[in-house]
This record gives C-alpha cells, structure tokens and sequence, in this order.
C-alpha cells in the first residue's frame, strides 16, 4: 500500500477521527467507572461505622468489644476504637493504629466534634479507607469507633475493569480500521479511476469513457474528463482533415501549373491559340493558389485572435450598397440581377466595415456562383427589437439538409467536383462564419434543394439603441 | 486475487474487532458464560449492523429515485 495515496490519506483521516472520539470516551468512562467503585466502598464503610458505633454502650468496656474481632473477620475490614482523649484502646488493626497509641489528629478533632469522618490513609505502598463515628454515651461523646477497609481490593477491581474496557477499545478500533478499508476505497476508487483515464488521455488514448454513476460534483468532474476527450479527439480528426485536404488543394493547382508550363517549353503545342489556352489556364491556376493562400491566412489570425479590428458607426444600407457594386462584374457575367430590396428603417451598426463587406461578398460571391444564369440575388434587412437582420437570397441550387450541419467547416463543399470547376475552395463559409462572430453576430441559413439559400446575418444593436428613423 | 486480499484483510479486521468486543463484555459474566457468550455476539453485531444498515438504505432509495 502506498503511503502517498488518497485512499491511504481518506483512511488516516477517517482512523484519527476516530481516535480522537474514542481516546477522550475511553477516559471518561474509566474515571466513571473508577469513582463509582471507590465510593460506593468509602460509603458502605461509612455506614458500618455509623450503624456499629450506636452498639457501643460504653467505651471503657473493653470486653464488650469482642463481637468486633468477629465482624471484622466476616467483613474483611478492620476497627478500632479510642476515647474522648484519643488514645486506642481496642484494635483489630496490625501495626499502624495499635492498642495504647493515639489517634490521628484530622479524624480525633472531627470525632470530639460529633461529626464522622472520613481520611485516606497510605502505608506499605496499600491503600487504605479510614470512616470514623463518634460514639454517643448519654448525649456525650465518648470517644469514637474507626473502621479500616483496605482499598486495594477495590483498585484491583477497578484494574480489572479497565483491562477489558482497553480490550473492547481495541476491539472497537480494528472494527473501525476494517470499515475504513472499505469507506476509504469506496471514496477514493472514482478519483483512482479518473486518475487513470486523464493519462490515457494524455498519453492519446482519447476515447476514455468514464461511467461514473454519482450525479455529485465527483461525477460531474468523470462528465467533464468525458467531453475533454471527446472534444481533444474532434480537434485531432479535425487537424488531420484540415491538412489532408490543404495539401490536396495546393497540389491540384500545382500540378496543372507544372503540367501545362511543361507542356509549353518541350513545344507540344501545335498553334497559337492552344498555347494561349494554357497560358491562361496557368495564369487561373496561379490566381487560384494565391486566393487559396490568402485565405488560409485570414483564417489562420482569424483563429489565433490576431486579426485587428476598427469598429466605427456605419450605415448598413451603405454597405450592402458597395458590396453589391463590387460583384457587380461577377454577376453580370452570368446575367444575374443583384437586387437590394429598401428597407423601411436605416440602421446604423457599431462594425468594422471592411470585414463587414468581406462577409457579405462572400455570401453574395457564393450565390451567383451556386446560381443558374439569369436568375436574381436578393438582398433585404430587418430591425427587430435588439438586433438587425441582413438577408441574402438566392433561387440556386440550394444546400441539401445532410450538408447544412458542415457549410462552414474548412474546404467543406457539396459537390466537390462541380464546385472546383466554379473556381470554390470551400473556405469562403468558414471566412465568413468566423468574421460574423468577431463582429458579435449570428449567421444562419435556411435551404432547399433547387428552390434556393437564404442566409441570415444578425448582429446585436442594442449596445447604444442606435436605430435611426 | 488482489480484489479478494482487499475483501479479506478488512473483514479479518472487523472479526477480530467483534471478537475482542464480545470478550469484554463477557468478562465478567462468570456464570454460564457460553450463554453470555452468544447473547453478547448478537448484541454487537446487531448495534453494529444499524449504521451499516441505514448506508444500505441511503445507497438503495439513491439509485430507486434515479
Ligand atoms: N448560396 C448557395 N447556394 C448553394 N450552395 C451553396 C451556397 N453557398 C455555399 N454553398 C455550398 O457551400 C459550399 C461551401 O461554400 P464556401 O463559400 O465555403 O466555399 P466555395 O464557395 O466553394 O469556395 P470559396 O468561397 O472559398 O471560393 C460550396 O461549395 C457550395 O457547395
Ligand atoms: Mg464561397
């Protein structure tokens, strides 16, 4: 057993405990039990005393004393008895109160006074009980009657009775040392185990599933050491994914890069105009790959929290209106109408501007892209209560129900192949999700298959109640 | 085999406890003390078994109410 454990620490804890209750009883009782001894005898020695003094008639009489001798036998205790000058003159005592001497001052001076009394007395390394009686003779002392107990019967007694209460202390401690075994494991055993299951975790183990059934804080600590691996373990699949995917993203443009740049020098083109087809197709590639790593780098201090940021009041519509004007070329190319619905209110919106307009080119990059030709783009805002709601729909392709949850993971898109040929990435939503909550908003989207995507940005407002109009 | 060395050294533990308790509370019994013996081993173990008792039911209304 380890010394340095907690079920070990829990155990000592709970034995002193125990111990402290326990030592402090055992002395109590011990004390109770030894005065109740000690008493009783002093008063039933009292009580001779004073029942044997009133047969006395006369102290002088000596040979009336004779029934004494018996008594003394029969009670293993002895008397003697002195007169009113204190001097002894009968004894069943041995050596220290014999026939002749006088008697002890304390016990002679309460006697002569009509009281009886009572005096400890020690000699040979024994104990003794002295109860003194005056003994009346017409209304007068006469003199007084002593009786002597020898206590040590009674110690040996009292010794008797503490051996066995020290037996059933003991007793009682390895009755608490068994349970404690028991408690102590019972107590520790969840925090051993979570113990264990964090180094597995660290050692990468992460699908450590702690069954913890108590619903205390121990259990809530296994519930949050669940998650943690749950959690470290989606980080990891995640940076897995996230590098796969880079590399195939660099490498397809590269490759095209490579391939047609070689084509070109070993002179396999057979006229002008191919050799301006490739060249053009390098000059995408190369324009993609730049777009590619750019992105990756906003992303990058976006997530690190590096990105700086210059809030200012801005008019909503202003944006929306410069934004549009800037897909404008985009749109027109497929012959698609973006068209920004006025809206009845005209918010102004504590923002970084720049980003702003980044977030909605995406989106609106996003729904010509993912649009038949000679469609329409709608863009429309809405104030309600605390917050402004920016509107971006498009009558597209839509986003199939399975694929909305992942829309804004990293290179996630729907069709991989038919977005590729649009020129997508697929970190556009994921620009765009982080932009929106930098700024402090929402983004949501609602979609159905070919009927169309409308997403929903809501920023708060209610900072300064700033709603013009 | 260590799961049952646990079991056992604490039970070892509470029988011998049980045992110097009965003993004591024998002591001075000196007539028929067999008898005393018995009663006093019934006696312990039935003060011993309340608090152990009032856990089991603390443990078994614990997992009814979940
Ligand atoms: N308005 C939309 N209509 C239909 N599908 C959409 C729409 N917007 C996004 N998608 C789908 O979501 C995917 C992810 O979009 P995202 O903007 O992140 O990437 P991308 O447009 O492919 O590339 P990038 O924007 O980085 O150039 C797209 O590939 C597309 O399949
Ligand atoms: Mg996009």
């Amino acid at each position: 057993m380890k010394i340095n454990s907690i079920t070990t620490k829990l155990g000592g804890s709970i034995m002193i405990l125990f111990l402290v209750v326990l030592f402090p009883l055992m002395y109590t009782i011990d004390q109770l039990f030894t005065a109740f001894y000690v008493n009783q005898q002093k008063d039933q020695i009292k009580h001779f005393a004073a029942e044997y003094s009133t047969y006395i008639s006369d102290v002088a009489d000596v040979h009336s004393y004779h029934m004494f001798d018996m008594l003394s036998e029969l009670m293993d205790a002895d008397f003697f008895v002195f007169n009113k000058e204190g001097q002894i003159l009968q004894s069943t005592v041995g050596s220290s109160f014999e026939k002749g001497t006088n008697v002890h001052d304390d016990l002679f001076q309460s006697i002569r006074n009509n009281q009886s009394a009572g005096m400890e007395y020690k000699a040979d390394r024994e104990s003794f009980f002295l109860a003194g009686h005056p003994i009346i003779v017409e209304d007068q002392v006469n003199g007084g009657l002593v009786v002597v107990s020898n206590m040590e019967e009674v110690n040996r007694s009292i010794e008797q009775v503490r051996f066995w209460l020290f037996i059933s202390v003991v007793g009682a401690l390895f009755i608490a040392i068994g349970f404690t075994f028991f408690v102590s494991r019972k107590l520790s055993s969840p925090l051993l185990q979570m113990e264990k299951a964090t180094r597995e975790i660290a050692k990468g183990n992460l699908k450590t599933n702690l069954e913890m059934a108590a619903k205390d804080e121990v259990g809530s600590l296994a519930a949050a050491i669940t998650d943690l691996g749950r959690e470290l373990e989606e980080y990891r699949t995640n940076r897995r994914e996230f590098f796969a995917n880079i590399s195939h993203e660099l490498r397809t443009p590269i490759s095209y890069i490579k391939g047609y740049s070689k084509v070109l020098r070993d002179g396999l083109v057979q006229n002008e105009e191919e050799k301006n087809q490739y060249l053009r197709i390098i000059e995408e590639e190369s324009a993609r790959l730049t777009a590619l790593i750019n992105d990756l780098f906003e992303l990058a201090k976006m997530e690190e929290g590096k990105l700086e940021l210059h809030f200012e009041w801005l008019d909503v519509e202003d944006i929306l209106n410069s934004a549009v004007k800037k897909v404008s070329l985009k749109a027109s190319e497929k012959k698609i109408d973006v068209l920004l619905r006025p809206s009845a209110d005209d918010p102004l919106l504590y923002t970084d501007g720049v980003r702003l307009e980044q977030i909605l080119m995406n989106l609106i990059e996003n729904a010509i892209r993912y649009s038949e030709p000679e469609s329409t783009v709608e863009m429309y805002t809405k104030v309600e209560k605390h917050y402004i709601h920016l509107f971006i729909q498009d009558f597209g392709m839509g986003i199939p129900d399975e694929d909305a949850p992942y829309i804004f993971d990293r290179f996630y898109r729907v069709e991989k192949s038919r977005s590729r040929a649009s020129g997508g990435t697929g970190l556009g939503l994921a620009i765009v999700k982080n932009l929106v909550e930098l700024l402090g908003g929402d983004i949501e989207l609602k979609s159905t298959s070919d009927k169309g995507t409308i997403f929903k940005l809501s920023f708060p407002i209610d900072k300064k109640g700033s709603v013009d109009g | 085999m260590k799961k049952l060395s646990n079991f056992i050294v604490p039970l070892f533990f509470i029988v011998f406890g049980i045992a110097c308790l009965t003993m004591s509370s024998t002591a001075f019994h000196t007539h028929n003390p067999l008898h005393h013996l018995l009663e006093s081993l019934l006696g312990i173990c039935l003060f011993l078994c309340i608090p152990v008792m009032l856990g089991i039911v603390y443990m078994w209304f614990k997992k009814r109410k979940k």
